[in-house]
């Protein structure tokens, strides 16, 4: 396992560009990795947004929830995760941290601006105006709606110091990881190029803004300066889905192509993208990826909080970076492209929606009831019935600790999961002969012989293929598992290609042969009573699966996405609360799933 | 009768005292307390700041004016609707009042890091707190639910009446069972570890069923399993210095619930409040029928109703 040539790219990178070290030690063979679940991106009333939205939960009440604690709604009810998550980055939004918060305090000059009397509003619809009113002067460069810089820049200063205490507190090492973080704001013209910020250590310096800069790259020196002094920071674009094709593109922020210093610093800073969350799944569209059956999931195709439409879907997906990364390594000797996949929340109330049957929405008040969520009560932008339960990420790192979990985050190995706690491991080698996944001793002969998700592999002996195992299992308290696939993009003759292999069914079903399709698992979903059973699917599904297709002059990714059986959508049990039908035009069932990083196939470039 | 009625000057005299019958009733005059309304300087400078930042310049003496006027007009309003006690049972301005009361009295202070004999004596006073993890190492034989439970069920209870008192590797312990994809034997796991693959019914039947025996079947969200539990560790106490980043987070939260609990013991003794009983087994008796009658199999958290 160890020596792979990912570590070593990456060392190069490190020497080359005189990043600093990103820590990236592999796991070894001597103690198993394990899956850990965890959530990288929550908000709280420290967010300019959130506050609007009438939440009042602080990163201390988040981490608490994260642990198994109940936590008040801003609509009403209380919620508690049935089983705590392992690991939670509070991620609140830089610009304006805790800003809007203490226009509640009558001890805060803050409190005696003018705008602190919308933003106090008890009405959601006033406060929230209060909340746009701020973007829209942060767009134009203009802050005196704030007052005096000194004030609101001091509450940065104190939430900060705050969001890094409170984290450190929960952290219960072996047992509880917190991590130091925040997010990055930056949507030029509207185009979401969201970024969160993670950090390694128990202190970070004061966050990097969009009003610092809307472009990403200056975020990433203002991060390598800070490498010198010891501080190691990843950072995770999400929503690409929402980007109108911006995340993902063949040029820079500028408009110029990407080159390969570009590549080569977004390749070191970002090895992460967020797949999915409440705002929607940015694996694939269906207009990408016709040939999908199930791409049509969770789509949001609007941009945030505003009723503009997504027209442009290249650059806005994971697997058309994909391929899009490929292209560009073959062109620069340097894929941008080459991250691992997560899922998070961006929860705005500290509440962490993972389950289907608790949706409890994302923006506070105006979508935390079921009436306000399927009558569009405060639809004024974003379409709330279009928004999914939270996504999680998943980690296979040794223990769980703060360097164990972000070292695993930096080398890739991690998947991301539609909210179920399902376990997807993911091997390739060229030397993989005799490993049955699930047998004895399996794990320990693949991390020997291949290379686990997110790495990359090296040519293999001439006329061999590449085996791959994969292994997958359901989450204790969820639906069984349908299928595991491997999806497959590559590169030939400067055009990139991607197929779909179903490699393990449960069942007895098999792949038509004409069709390249298999069967649909079936569907037990009661509508009425929102209530599903098990009676299909499997517990536990596995492949050795060789690519029939292999040709090792191709440039190619390889990544796995299994499949519960279907089960209610949130909005499905919405309707049974209200003694109603399920709204036109949502879907009654939906599939949730799992995405593993992918592993790459690279040929090193000529000198 | 009939006839002056019908006279429009009665009728109109007979309306207008009925409005001001309406008005006195709907409108009491109440002596007022203090009638000033005073707009001094620093009332003055805070508006024309508001003005001044949200049109970038000041505002003309007329503008200024009428600023002033409508401030004074919601200012009377303000005080007539205290004194009608319009802001009582009002959800949204309780909800506003105790937030303000949150923020000016609640303890929400940066505790100051605590120094080592604090944490000596924190450590010592609650030694029970700071204890190893529970870890139990097993073996487990798995039954796949597949499509029929009810079969799984019956081949794992004779499997488990067949293995009744046969030693932990006795060889009928291999012809039995489906293969598990997590792994047979498990040493020295955790708690957290062992619900993450197999929930939590088996992660708490593991800590109750006896040892060294075959005991089952118990269910867990993949199957049925067999289960040997060749030990269990209870949790030990830890030594200082490992439990140190636990002593410390566990000292912190003390103190803020510590400050939290003395201001709400001085509330506390302020008010005398009463629960109405009978009210809440009622609630919850009608809770319980829609609860029944609604609540899907495999529905969990509370949501909002």
């Amino acid at each position: 396992m160890t020596g792979f040539v990912s570590r070593s790219a990456l060392a190069m990178i490190i020497s080359v560009s005189l990043l600093g070290v990103q820590q990236a030690s592999a796991a070894g063979s001597d103690e198993q990795t394990r899956a850990f679940f965890g959530d990288l991106h929550l908000h709280t009333a420290y967010s300019f947004d959130a506050f609007t939205f009438k939440t009042t939960a602080t990163p201390d009440d988040a981490y608490k929830f994260a642990k198994g604690a109940p936590l008040r709604h801003p609509a009403g009810g209380i919620y508690q995760l049935k089983h705590p998550i392992d690991f939670l980055a509070v991620t609140d939004h830089s610009e304006f941290m805790g800003v809007l918060r203490a226009m509640a305090d009558p001890d805060s000059p803050l409190s005696k601006l003018d705008i602190a009397k919308r933003v106090n509003d008890p009405d959601v619809g006033v406060s929230v105006s209060a909340f746009y009113d701020i973007v829209k002067a942060r767009r134009e460069g203009n802050a005196e709606i704030l007052g005096d810089p000194k004030n609101w820049q001091g509450e940065i200063t104190n939430a900060w110091a705050k969001m890094i205490e409170t984290a450190n507190k929960h952290y219960e090492p072996g047992k509880f990881t917190t991590f130091i973080g925040y997010e990055y704001t930056s949507a030029p013209d509207g185009k979401n190029l969201h970024r969160n910020v993670i950090f390694r250590g128990n202190t970070a310096p004061k966050p990097y803004t969009s009003v610092d800069s809307p472009n990403p790259e200056d975020l990433w020196s203002f991060i390598e300066a800070q490498r010198t002094k010891g501080i190691s920071a990843l950072v995770i674009p999400h929503n690409s889905n929402v980007s109108d094709g911006a995340m993902f593109g063949v040029n820079d922020f500028n408009g110029k192509p990407i080159t390969a210093d570009y590549a080569r610093r977004r390749a070191f800073h970002e090895p992460l993208v967020e797949i999915t969350q409440v705002k929607g799944q940015s694996e694939t569209h269906p207009i990408l990826s016709p040939n999908d059956e199930f791409a049509n999931f969770e789509i949001l195709e609007g941009y945030l909080a505003s009723s503009k439409k997504i027209t442009k879907f290249e650059g806005g997906y994971v697997r058309d970076a994909l391929r899009t990364g490929l292209m560009i390594y073959e062109n620069e000797g340097v894929n941008p492209y080459k991250f691992g996949l997560i899922g998070s929340s961006d929860s705005h109330t500290g509440i962490i929606p993972i389950e289907e049957s608790s949706y409890s929405g994302k923006v506070g008040i105006l979508d935390g009831t079921p009436e306000n969520r399927l009558d569009c009560k405060f639809c004024s932008g974003s379409d709330y019935r279009k928004f999914g339960s939270a996504g999680l990420a998943g980690v296979w790192a040794k223990e769980n600790t703060r360097e164990s979990i972000f070292d695993a985050l930096a080398r890739r190995e991690t998947f991301a999961t539609t909210g179920p706690r399902m376990q997807v491991r993911l091997f390739a080698g060229f030397n993989l002969d005799g490993i049955k996944p699930g047998a004895k001793g399996w794990i320990d002969a693949a991390y020997r012989r291949g290379v686990p998700m997110g790495g990359q592999l090296s040519a293999g002996p001439a006329d061999t293929r590449p085996t791959f195992l994969v292994w997958a299992i359901k989450d204790n308290d969820s639906g069984n598992l349908d299928r595991i696939q491997i999806v497959k993009v590559w590169v030939k003759g400067g055009q990139s290609f991607e197929k779909i292999f179903d490699v393990a069914l449960s069942g007895n079903r098999k792949v038509d042969p004409k069709t390249g399709k298999a069967p649909a698992v079936g569907n037990t979903v009661d509508v009425a009573n929102a209530s599903y059973k098990n009676t299909i699917g499997a517990t536990s599904l596995s492949a050795a699966w060789v690519d029939p297709e292999f040709d090792p002059r191709l440039n190619a990714a390889y990544y796995a996405r299994v499949l519960e059986i279907p089960t209610p959508r949130w909005s499905t049990y919405d309707a049974m609360r209200l003694h109603r039908s399920v709204p036109d035009g949502m879907q009654v069932t939906i599939q949730e799933r799992a995405y593993t990083s992918p592993i790459w196939y690279d040929i090193p470039p000529l000198p | 009768m009939k006839a002056w009625l019908s006279q429009p000057l009665i009728r109109f005299l007979f309306i207008g005292a009925l409005l001001f019958a309406v008005d006195a009733v709907r409108n009491p005059v109440r002596p007022i307390e203090d009638a000033t309304i005073d707009v001094g300087p620093a009332q003055i400078d805070w508006m024309v700041g508001n003005w001044t930042a949200q049109f970038g310049r000041t505002p003309s003496k007329a503008e200024l004016q009428t600023i002033i006027d409508t401030w004074i007009v919601d200012e009377m309003r303000y005080r007539e609707a205290l004194a009608l006690k319009l802001d009582r049972d009002d959800e949204i301005v309780r909800r506003r009042l105790v937030q303000k009361h949150e923020f000016l009295f609640s303890p929400e202070t940066v505790i100051k890091e605590p120094d080592e004999a604090a944490l000596r004596t924190h450590f010592d006073a609650n030694r029970d707190k700071f204890k190893s993890n529970w870890a139990v190492s097993f073996c487990h034989i798995y039954f796949e639910i597949g499509s029929d439970r009810q079969r799984a069920f019956q081949l794992a209870k004779s499997a488990s009446e067949r293995l009744a008192h046969r030693a932990a590797d006795d060889g009928l312990v291999r012809t039995l069972g489906d293969e598990f994809p997590h792994n047979n034997c498990y040493k020295n796991e955790t708690e957290n570890n062992i619900r993450r693959d197999f929930g939590d019914h088996f992660t708490q039947a593991l800590n109750q069923i006896e040892i060294a025996n075959w005991v089952g079947p118990v269910e867990s969200g993949l199957g049925f399993h067999i289960v040997w539990i060749s030990g269990r560790n209870q949790p030990e106490q830890l030594e200082f210095d490992v439990a140190r980043p636990n002593v410390r987070a566990d000292w912190m939260d003390q103190q803020q619930s510590a400050a939290l609990n003395v201001q709400l013991g001085r509330l506390r003794a302020r008010y005398r409040p009463t629960v109405n009983e009978a009210a809440i087994m009622d609630a919850l008796k009608r809770g319980d029928e829609l609860g029944r009658k609604h609540a899907p199999d495999v529905e969990r958290n509370r949501g909002e109703d």
